[in-house]
């Protein structure tokens, strides 16, 4: 059913603004818009989206650093609850400022070990070629006359150097780049330069400030890089640590959120120096609890409660009971109904509950698709829509069940093997589609046109209940008399005479009266004979109900064919062989089966969603209507404990 | 051999193989789109998956179709079929090899076009999968005319 809404017009005092806004989004029942006289000037607010933007933001970088310490929830583990008053405590952006603290800090501590860390190593590694160097450092130097030196040189080139007048000291012969000590008398230096260059040799000093042996300046130094590294990862314990802060994190980005979303809110109203005025749209048994929200803040206020004009469109809001509201989720994903059309859940969930159970048609699968989808909710308690379309496809797993007898089968089984153990009996119960192909065709194709009649007929109602009633007898009316009678003609050839009489009102009723808006006779006429090509359309939409018993078959003859495997691979051997080859069997046959079920639940739910949207909506259902989005606390990663009002859905 | 195995056979053969690769080719195509997908967003792996899975089926309605034709051949039951009736197998084996085989192509792009969408709108899942499922229809028909023509011989 569809829920008229009032507009809402609020006049209050500029000073009880905030209070106002922070009642009115407690109770999640006001859907704010722009006020009419309001410029749509939000420029003075663009500082404080940004600020927001901005926090928000910053805690999420925070959470993203720690989000792989962080305690993972459980596939099954419902959503954690938070206290209400938890989302608009100052403490908790306070307490998560603490945590983006620690884990900035924590991480800057982190990068400036391994910069450290890189830096020490580096350094060491400059002089790890020279650990064989017997004397101090201090030691290599240059004397008045004699200059003394370090240099790499290519090992094979350092016979080329004979002749020189220099002495050098190969401290390491291992390596090809081989470090060397020279020296020669100061004079000598240039032409010795120039002959190390040329030998491919290049200088090396040490730093200044080193003293001793190299050997033990690198030890130390590795010593000391080891220090760093368990530093480092005593540092990145306590990092990991901050796993813990995530739900702090989490929190205030829903807190924040939370807030932002009522500052849109303000955005949109008119405030002069004084006073502020709120438009919006208000389901229309919810105000008493909106008077009562601002009552709560002041008396100082005027309120008004309008019904739409006929230029508004107000937003949808549907309220179905318990079992119909599953299965607006399905209906949403066409779209929202039209505010001035008709609400099709409660009309669209007995077919779509029937279809499902003759498209999937496997009680064993139906049974197992029950009992995951229970167990699901039972455990994860999943909210929106998501939760709802589990809820209605375990509903599709009960009708899915019961429709296994009439035109299915157990596992891929037939019904008679087990039950009676023998092929033939009396299951099942309707027909057997491998079987009786073409009564099962006709049997779906016969459930689609009462589908299509019926979605007529409530075309006829909406257009008699708007005042068209021409309409409802001319372009409803009409059709349900022209299918039915063809279809009678077809399917009793017998008593055909009355259904040939209703096909004829039809068919006249159509082609008269379809271009009845036209003056001229031929256009009307030729408009007429246009609109009963029509028929064509009923003859696909019909056929296309065939889908129901092919989805049938699909399963039915998926099951068969994994059984047969399953039936070849456990009869494959004897004693221990086939023990083993049965067990197998099993195996595969769960995972095969397992397979056939997911793929052919997703099909089912998609294929019979395909039949209401086209072949069943297409015929009466107006659409577009637009989402009715309260302004209230709409949380990601929370539920909010003890919710009262209707937004908990 | 006779020849009605080996016409059979063939059925048998392009039922399974020309379904297959259509569905094979094309859901690798919608694979790699989800992968860059998800490379950023990797909450949206489950919902993806799904979508990759969907030009996934007319593989297994021709190996249905394939399977079932073995059976009444003599190679996993029923007895070897004269030269016509190995022939009719052949002529059964073509809605889904055909009708299967290019329908996977093009519930392929739907569905890679798809992955786009929910790529660019979390929410438009619902609508993605519809549309991709619109193609499916046709995979239906076919495995359906197959499978008539192989049980009701």
């Amino acid at each position: 059913m569809l829920v008229p809404m009032k507009r809402l017009t609020l006049i209050a005092l500029r000073a009880d603004k905030d209070n106002i806004m922070s009642a009115l989004q407690e109770i999640a029942a006001v859907h704010v818009i722009s006020s009419d006289s309001a410029t749509g000037d939000h420029s003075s607010f663009d500082d404080i989206f940004a600020s927001f933007e901005e926090g928000i933001r910053r805690f999420r970088e925070a959470h993203r650093q720690i989000a792989n310490y962080a305690e993972k929830p459980g596939l099954l583990t419902p959503q954690k609850q938070v206290e209400k008053d938890a989302l608009t405590s100052q403490r908790t952006i306070d307490k998560a400022m603490d945590a983006v603290m620690k884990i900035e800090s924590q991480a800057a501590l982190l990068g400036e070990l391994k910069a450290k860390h890189t830096q020490v190593l580096n350094f060491a590694n400059t002089l790890k070629p020279w650990i064989k160097l017997k004397h101090n450092i201090e030691d290599v130097r240059s004397t008045k006359h004699t200059k003394v030196f370090c240099a790499y040189i290519p090992k094979h080139n350092i016979s080329k150097l004979e002749g020189v007048p220099v002495s050098i000291e190969v401290v390491d012969d291992s390596a090809s780049l081989a470090p060397c000590v020279l020296a020669c008398h100061a004079s000598d230096y240039d032409e010795v330069m120039l002959r190390l260059h040329d030998a491919g040799g290049t200088e090396f000093s040490f730093q200044s400030d080193l003293r001793g042996q190299v050997v033990h300046i690198y030890d130390a130094l590795m010593s000391k890089a080891n220090e760093i590294a368990e530093e480092t990862e005593k540092e990145q314990k306590e990092f990991e640590r901050l796993g813990n802060e995530s739900d702090k994190l989490l929190l205030a980005i829903d807190a924040l959120n939370v807030e932002y979303e009522r500052q849109r809110a303000k955005a949109e109203l008119l405030v002069s120096n004084s006073a502020f005025i709120l438009e919006g749209w208000v389901r229309s048994d919810q105000l008493d609890l909106v008077e009562q929200a601002i009552k709560g803040v002041t008396d100082a206020y005027y309120i008004e409660f309008t019904d739409p004009k006929e230029d508004e469109t107000p937003p949808t809001v549907v309220k179905n009971n318990k079992f119909n509201s599953q299965f607006e989720a399905i209906t949403n994903m066409f779209s929202l109904p039209n505010y001035r059309g008709i609400d099709a859940t409660p009309l669209m969930a007995p077919f779509y509950l029937l279809f499902f159970g003759l498209m999937l048609s496997d009680s064993g699968y139906g049974l197992v698709l029950y009992i995951l989808c229970k167990l699901y909710l039972w455990l994860k308690k999943p909210k929106g829509t998501f939760g709802q379309i589990v809820r209605v496809i375990a509903w599709g797993g009960l009708s899915t069940v019961v429709c296994g007898f009439f035109v299915g089968t157990f596992f891929g089984l037939s019904w008679n093997k087990v039950f009676f153990g023998t092929a033939e009996g009396p299951f099942p119960l309707l027909f057997d589609p491998l079987k009786n192909t073409i009564s099962m065709l006709l049997f779906c194709c016969g459930l689609g046109l009462l589908q299509m009649m019926f979605a007529l007929g409530v075309d006829a109602y909406m257009k008699v209940k708007s005042g068209d009633a021409q309409a409802a007898i001319f372009d409803s009316v009409s059709w349900i008399f022209l299918v039915v009678g063809l279809v009678g003609i077809l399917a009793v050839p017998k008593y055909s005479a009355p259904f040939l009489v209703l096909a004829l009102i039809g068919g006249l009723l159509i082609l008269l009266f379809a271009g009845r808006e036209k003056k001229n006779i031929f256009g009307r006429l030729g408009k007429g004979a246009g609109a009963l090509y029509g028929v064509s359309g009923y003859i696909g939409d019909t056929v296309s109900y065939s889908r129901i018993f092919a989805m049938g078959l699909v399963t039915g003859a998926m099951g068969e064919v994994f059984n047969l495997l399953g039936g070849m691979l456990a009869g494959a051997g004897s004693g221990v062989v086939g023990v083993l080859t049965t067990i197998l069997a099993g195996v595969v046959l769960v995972v095969l089966h397992g397979f056939s079920l997911f793929i052919n639940t997703l099909g089912t739910f998609a294929h019979t969603a395909r039949l209401q949207f086209v072949e069943f909506f297409g015929k009466f259902y107006q659409t577009g209507g637009i989402g009715f989005k309260p302004l209230g606390y709409h949380l990601k990663h929370f539920d909010i404990k003890s919710f009262t009002n209707a937004e908990k859905r | 051999m006779e020849w009605g195995l080996i016409l059979a056979g063939l059925g048998a053969f392009i039922a399974a193989v020309v379904a297959g690769v259509g569905s094979a080719v094309w859901v690798g195509k919608a694979g790699q789109a989800v992968a860059g997908v998800v490379a950023e967003e990797p909450e949206k792996f489950g919902s993806l998956l799904i979508l990759q899975l969907l030009p996934g089926t007319q593989g297994v309605y021709g190996l249905i179709i394939s399977f079932l034709i073995l059976t009444k051949i003599g190679v996993l039951g029923g007895a070897t079929p004269d030269f016509s009736l190995g022939l009719y197998y052949l002529i059964a084996s073509l809605p889904i090899a055909i009708g299967g085989g290019l329908s996977a192509v093009a519930q392929g792009k739907a569905a890679v076009s798809s992955i786009a969408l929910v790529a660019k709108r979390g929410e438009g899942f619902g609508n993605g999968m519809l549309l991709t499922l619109m193609v499916e229809t046709y995979a239906l028909f076919a495995f359906l005319i197959s499978l008539i023509m192989v049980i009701s011989k």
